[in-house]
């Protein structure tokens, strides 16, 4: 076991943890209102060191949630507008011949990967050749261009973002690429009062400002600090035995599944509820945490047969019936003894 | 007062969850079994209290059963049992304190503070499931425990009834014990034989062997029963004859009684059943020619015992005439019969003919008891009453000579003759 997980968070860790990290939550708040939920997935996934995918129509505020994490951050951002023409060379960069004192010679031109955060939008719309080249560098963390390989910048961080409509001439990830995403985050249409929120506080062409909360170095170690977060035993079986049931004949759920999630659904689920843990000021992850993140975890990672595509289901809808299943404690009450009612 | 670490309230709140739990575990698999010794336990008593023995082996079984009952209960459920660390996990969970309970056991964070636990979130027992258990088992208990149950007494019919020959044996040898001039040993050895046949298993009583070894026990005795009969009368007639001439004999007689007397002799040696030594030596002097020498009280001796010996004789041969009139006829030893066939349509006695008729059976085999008699019927056996039938005495003539002309067209005229001839004739 390592150093990091071997020493549990100190209470005065988590305590500052928590409160710097629920500023920023408030910070963003101020960017993008009335998006709380995605605002908490966003830094979940930060401190899990995972990347994102967002689901949404345009103008929901999507770029400007990465500007603003980007200011509160203090972090490089970078945004990629995903085409059809658009070759993997223009994500990762490319050599360029240069004249140097030297000579002439090839340097390195880095591509818009080069940033803490980058904002892959409509990742869809590019080839599958193109979208490759970004999730390697996703997954690696670096990138190799003509043999020469060159390190992303740490912390690493993509916002990928696909439109729900126009799917014509569009390149679905496949779900082994889907699978490298921590979450899948659906933005939904704001509700009237945030509408009238936003039309009072916002100008088009004004960007909101925003200040600095903490700095890269506070980040990196709120997410070493992640990885000390507490994982009881209980939660650990709960979130075994959720990934479990998503596979064909393991639950009375999946029978409409037709691909369950992966061992690293497994590896999300529980560094996302440790993250959770850590911005709500707790040292250990809880039943609560998975029960949050399971369906922007689980959701994306599932496939559905065309039973559950004609009832209407999705992955969420089907995550929700899961966690109707499969109770938390693995233990059953005795059929001598009345059930009682489970918190939340 | 001090108050209890919150560490302290929550392990006790876990434990009495975890005890209540584990009960329930137990008492779900404990329960059918409880009930299952009930019924045991039940039918059980109903055998003690039918055949009338101590009930207390019920109970103790009762008792066993119900301790192998919960050690199996145990064994089964023990892997489901609620530790207390499970126990903190259930509250925690219903009380939504984010596993801080599993938490702070683990020694990662501090005991949330104790909270009274709401009453929806304690499992309470469901009286649905385990009420009728022990309701059941209980009624079913007290049911065979105060339920009017019949005894079964001991049916002679339980065991196959012996051969009446035996018993018939057995009465002649008692009554022959009776008088003092029989050597006991020789009567031993017919009751041995009676008893030989007797330790037979039951089953074989009634088999070819032992039915013809029966009857020729049975012929064997009654011969030298009488054989034994015949020398005291000749033996005894001697000596009256003798007695009758104090002067002597007539010429002749002399030599013809101790004939006689000799061959009595001689019977009672060769006889199956042997006199008394002292009795046979006495007899052995005896000679027609020394009777007159012979003292009055010696002679009136000698004559009470012949006749003592006679009456026993007949009084064992009257024993066996009871014997054979206790046979149905037919029902002899194998292939025969030792009485006239049935049926015969007489009413007479001595035919042992069957005027009432007796069926047995059963239908409830389990209850069945040879010789239960389940009803009576009466048959005429008045057959004097009706004319007998009697056929052709020979062929070619008719059976009856008829009424005068009746006689024609009841025998030999076909139907359409006889009525021409009815026609004629009217």
């Amino acid at each position: 076991m390592s150093s990091a997980t071997s020493t549990r968070p100190t209470p005065d860790e988590t305590a500052e943890a928590a409160e710097k990290l629920d500023l920023l939550r408030q910070t963003l708040n101020r960017v993008l209102f009335g998006q709380d939920p995605l605002i908490e997935n966003v830094i979940i996934g930060l401190l899990s060191r995972g990347h994102l995918l967002l689901e949404g129509l345009p103008g929901l505020g999507k770029t400007e949630l990465v500007k603003g994490l980007a200011r509160a951050l203090q972090l490089d951002a970078k945004r990629i507008q995903f085409t059809p023409d658009l070759l993997p060379a223009d994500v990762t960069g490319s050599p360029i011949l240069k004249e140097t004192p030297e000579g002439r010679r090839f340097v390195f031109h880095r591509g818009p990967i080069f940033a803490n955060l980058v904002l892959a939008d409509e990742i869809n719309r590019a080839s599958p050749k193109t979208q490759s080249a970004l999730l390697e560098a996703m997954q690696e963390g670096r990138v190799t261009v003509m043999g020469e390989t060159h390190t992303l910048l740490r912390p690493f961080f993509v916002l990928a973002t696909q439109n729900p409509i126009e799917l014509e001439g569009t390149y679905p990830l496949p779900e082994a690429q889907l699978d490298r995403f921590l979450f899948k985050l659906d933005i939904y249409r704001n509700e009237i009062p945030v509408l009238e929120e936003i039309i009072k506080h916002r100008e088009i062409g004004e960007e909101p400002e925003v200040e600095a909360v903490f700095d890269r170095e506070t980040l990196v170690r709120f997410a070493t600090l992640t990885r000390r977060v507490y994982l009881p035993d209980v939660v650990a079986n709960f979130i075994a035995r959720l990934v479990d049931a998503t596979h064909p004949g393991r639950s009375r759920t999946a029978e409409t599944i037709k691909f369950g999630a992966s061992p690293r659904a497994a590896l999300a689920l529980a560094t996302g509820a440790k993250a959770r843990a850590l911005i709500q000021g707790r040292g250990h992850a809880s039943f609560e945490d998975i029960r949050n993140l399971a369906a922007p975890v689980l959701g994306h990672r599932i496939l559905l047969d065309y039973r559950a595509k004609l009832d209407g289901k999705t992955g969420a809808t089907i995550v929700a019936e899961l966690l109707q299943e499969i109770p938390a404690q693995d233990k059953a009450l005795p059929s001598t003894l009345k059930p009682t009612e489970v918190h939340g | 007062m001090k108050s209890e670490p919150p560490r302290e309230t929550w392990c006790r709140m876990a434990r009495r969850l975890a005890r209540r739990m584990n009960v329930g575990f137990w008492l779900a698999d404990f329960l059918p079994l409880f009930f299952a010794a009930g019924l045991v336990q039940a039918f059980l008593l109903i055998w003690l209290r039918k055949n009338q023995l101590p009930t207390s082996p019920a109970w103790w079984v009762f008792a066993a059963l119900l301790l192998a009952a919960g050690s199996v209960a145990w064994f089964r459920k023990r892997k489901r049992f609620f530790s207390q660390q499970d126990a903190l996990v259930f509250l925690e969970t219903r009380l939504g304190l984010n596993n801080g309970l599993t938490a702070a056991d683990t020694g990662v964070a501090g005991w949330p503070k104790p909270v009274a636990l709401p009453a929806r979130i304690v499992p309470r027992w469901s009286w649905k499931r385990i009420g009728p258990w022990p309701a059941w088992t209980l009624a079913i208990m007290a049911v065979a425990a105060w339920l009017p149950v019949d005894p079964v007494t001991s049916s002679p019919s339980a065991r196959p009834v012996e051969p009446i020959a035996w018993s018939g044996i057995e009465s002649r040898i008692e009554t022959l014990e009776e008088t003092d001039i029989l050597e006991p040993a020789s009567l031993e050895d017919f009751r041995q034989r009676v008893e030989e046949l007797r330790r037979r298993a039951p089953r074989d009583w009634y088999s070819h062997s032992s039915l013809e070894a029966t009857d020729s026990l049975e012929e064997r005795t009654e011969r030298a029963i009488r054989d034994l009969r015949d020398n005291l009368e000749t033996t005894a007639r001697a000596l009256a004859e003798a007695e009758a001439f104090p002067e002597g004999l007539p010429w002749g007689r002399e030599a013809a009684l101790r004939e006689e007397l000799r061959e009595a002799l001689a019977g009672f040696e060769e006889g199956l059943l042997q006199l008394d030594p002292e009795f046979l030596a006495q007899l052995s002097e005896l000679d027609p020619q020394s009777l007159p020498s012979m003292s009055q009280e010696e002679l009136d001796a000698l004559r009470e015992c012949l006749a003592d010996g006679l009456a026993a004789c007949e009084a064992s041969l009257g024993d066996g005439e009871d014997v054979l009139l206790a046979r149905v006829p037919g029902t002899g030893g194998i292939g025969e019969g030792p009485a006239p066939a049935p049926l015969s349509f007489r009413a007479d006695p001595a035919t042992g003919e069957v005027s009432r008729l007796e069926s047995v059976s059963n239908d409830d085999l389990s209850r069945a008891a040879l010789g239960d008699r389940i009803g009576v019927g009466e048959t005429d056996d008045d057959d004097e009453k009706r004319a007998p039938y009697r056929g052709p005495a020979r062929a070619g003539t008719i059976a009856t000579p008829g009424d005068g002309g009746e006689a024609v067209p009841r025998e030999t005229f076909t139907p359409d003759e006889q009525a021409v001839l009815e026609r004629y004739f009217r």
